[in-house]
């Protein structure tokens, strides 16, 4: 990805908020303009260039993020256009809130990716959100719009009082899949027997529209890209919350 | 005057009349080409003339599935209408009959930017009775619609823009079947060409018609002028007397270069068998100018291709 890069080089488990390093906020700035930045971390203030070491380059043009040992919060929340890539893992709330763009986590996720920032009524509103790992609770909670797709297994509450959008687990989900889910589509790689709490079975067949979404995550590399079937099991619900969602687990 | 022949065959010195149109085009795909086939025969069926019908539609090309949004095989479809107003009605009421009907049918955009846009499955969703699904990927919104064989996937809307109708030749021959011979060889040629379209019966057609008739209700009739069997009574016959049969391609076009491209395609393979093939003449129908701002001239499109000129 050319851009500018982002390396941590503070002490090992310093969490930090990203929120303020988006790709559309950095565009344009040079590297000591965004260095001089105030960047909140371990419970204070410090400045973006005393956490990382910044190169030279247009966040414009894609923003790599290189977290080594940090506890990287909130990477990406709010993004509405642009592209992060972080090589290695992002903690909670991973482009929570976002709107737009791309941003792709190659290690693992933590919880509420692509959900809702605390006091705010919706996740995640659009773009998409590609995790070479794993991913914590509450993934794509009250999620809007946009895709999330997830090599590895997610937690609880996966897709949680989700309204639209598709978030897609190649490992499955945890506990209580779908919970007060109105709309949309959560995706899940493995077979399962049983419907989920709240949700109807709706039988297996191959779904068309699926097509579509391995479309759109072409090049991603994502688990679904490399799916070689679209025949999946439907469960539809929460059918507390009028049974317009969906949760389709490969067959 | 010059005077233009391609082997033997006469070019005459005169222009084909065309005007603009708004059109749009969509992909249709289905689990197999047969059924794609259906569904594509349904939706361009009665499209021949927006005297009549309203719109003209056709299919501009088959689409392997690696080239269809849904990796299935597809086909893309242009209709032309007169406006957009007119191009909205017509579109979804035919892919809501003809394409949502068709077993295993989908259908999406094959225009993703034009001047506006009109809704496909944005009006079609209602049949869902609020068990219709939205999905957006990108840019682009789809809905799931539940239908008996599993769900109608149909793009929400597909943009339309500015193309032209009424590209036209006439094939004069010695006799019908060497005519109708020409015009299945033209439209041979002319189908594999993107960006235009033959909305007639196979291609073809055989009633031209005139601005005006004796008979007050009609807007339009029989083009007597290259009618054989009034040879003898019409006194501005345009057929000699060794003309048995006249049949016309009528082409819509994405711009003046798909129909330049198509028309020269089309003579091309008319006239390529010669005068021995019994094919006399190419001309074109115009109305002398005053209704189309397009005008192609017959010389000018085949001026490429000319195998000889003789002044």
């Amino acid at each position: 990805m050319s851009g500018m890069t982002l390396t941590f080089r503070g002490d090992a488990g310093t969490a930090v908020d990203m929120s303020a390093l988006l790709p559309e906020r950095l565009a344009g700035l040079t590297a000591d303009e965004v260095a001089g930045l105030p960047l909140p971390c371990g419970g204070g203030v410090a400045t973006v260039g005393g956490m990382f070491e910044v190169s030279a380059g247009d966040a414009a043009e894609g923003l790599l993020i290189r977290p080594g040992q940090a506890v990287l919060h909130r990477v990406g929340a709010g993004m509405a256009s642009g592209r992060i890539l972080v090589e290695g893992d992002a903690a909670s709330h991973a482009g929570a809130g976002m709107s737009g763009g791309l941003l792709r986590i190659a290690g693992n996720a933590g919880d509420a990716l692509g959900g809702a920032l605390p006091g705010l009524p919706l996740g995640m509103r659009g773009g998409l959100i590609s995790v070479g790992g794993n991913a914590g609770d509450r993934a794509a909670e009250r999620m809007r719009r946009g895709i999330i797709v997830i090599d590895g297994p997610v937690g609880a509450y996966a897709g949680g009082f989700m309204v639209a959008g598709t978030l897609a687990a190649g490992g499955g989900c945890g506990p209580h899949p779908g919970f007060g889910m109105r709309r949309g589509t959560l995706l899940m790689g493995r077979a399962q027997d049983e419907a989920p709490g709240g949700f109807a079975d709706g039988g297996t067949r191959d779904w068309l529209f699926l097509h579509l979404l391995r479309r759109a995550l072409e090049g991603t590399g994502s688990w679904f890209e490399r799916a070689g079937t679209t025949r999946a099991h439907r469960f539809i619900g929460d059918l507390a919350e009028g049974g317009h969602g969906e949760i389709l687990a490969m067959a | 005057m010059a005077e233009m022949q391609i082997n033997g065959v006469r070019i005459e010195d005169t222009f084909a009349e065309a005007f603009p149109m708004t059109y749009t085009r969509l992909v249709i795909t289905a689990d197999t080409p047969a059924w794609v086939e259906a569904a594509t025969s349904s939706l361009t069926g009665f499209a021949t003339s927006v005297i009549g019908c309203g719109c003209e539609a056709a299919v501009e090309r088959r689409l392997t599935p690696e080239e269809t949004p849904d990796s299935r095989p597809g086909a893309a479809v242009m209709i032309f209408g007169m406006s957009t107003g007119d191009l909205a009605k017509l579109v979804v009421n035919r892919v809501g009959q003809c394409i949502m009907t068709s077993p295993g049918s989908a259908c999406y955009a094959g225009l993703l930017q034009g001047t506006k846009r009109i809704p496909l499955g944005g009006g079609l969703r209602y049949f869902g009775d609020g068990h219709q699904i939205s999905k957006k990927f990108g840019d682009r919104r789809f809905w799931r619609l539940p239908v008996m064989d599993g769900e109608f996937v149909c793009e929400d809307s597909v943009a339309v823009a500015k193309g032209i109708g009424g590209g036209n030749f006439l094939i004069l021959a010695a006799s019908h079947r060497q005519c109708l011979a020409a015009a299945e060889a033209a439209v041979a040629a002319i189908r594999p060409l993107p960006g235009v379209i033959l909305p007639f019966p196979g291609g073809v057609v055989r009633s031209g018609s005139k601005v005006g008739s004796k008979y007050k209700a009609l807007i339009a009739s029989t083009n007597t002028r290259f009618c054989p069997t009034l040879r003898a009574v019409e006194p501005e016959t345009l057929l000699a007397p060794n003309v048995e049969a006249v049949l016309e391609l009528v082409l819509d076009g994405i711009d003046e270069a798909a129909i330049r491209a198509g028309m020269r395609a089309g003579i091309a393979a008319a006239a390529a068998g010669g005068t021995a093939a019994g094919v006399l003449a190419i001309t074109a129908g115009n109305y002398g100018g005053k209704l189309g701002p397009h005008h192609f001239h017959l010389h000018e499109v085949m001026g490429e291709v000319m195998g000889k000129v003789m002044e």
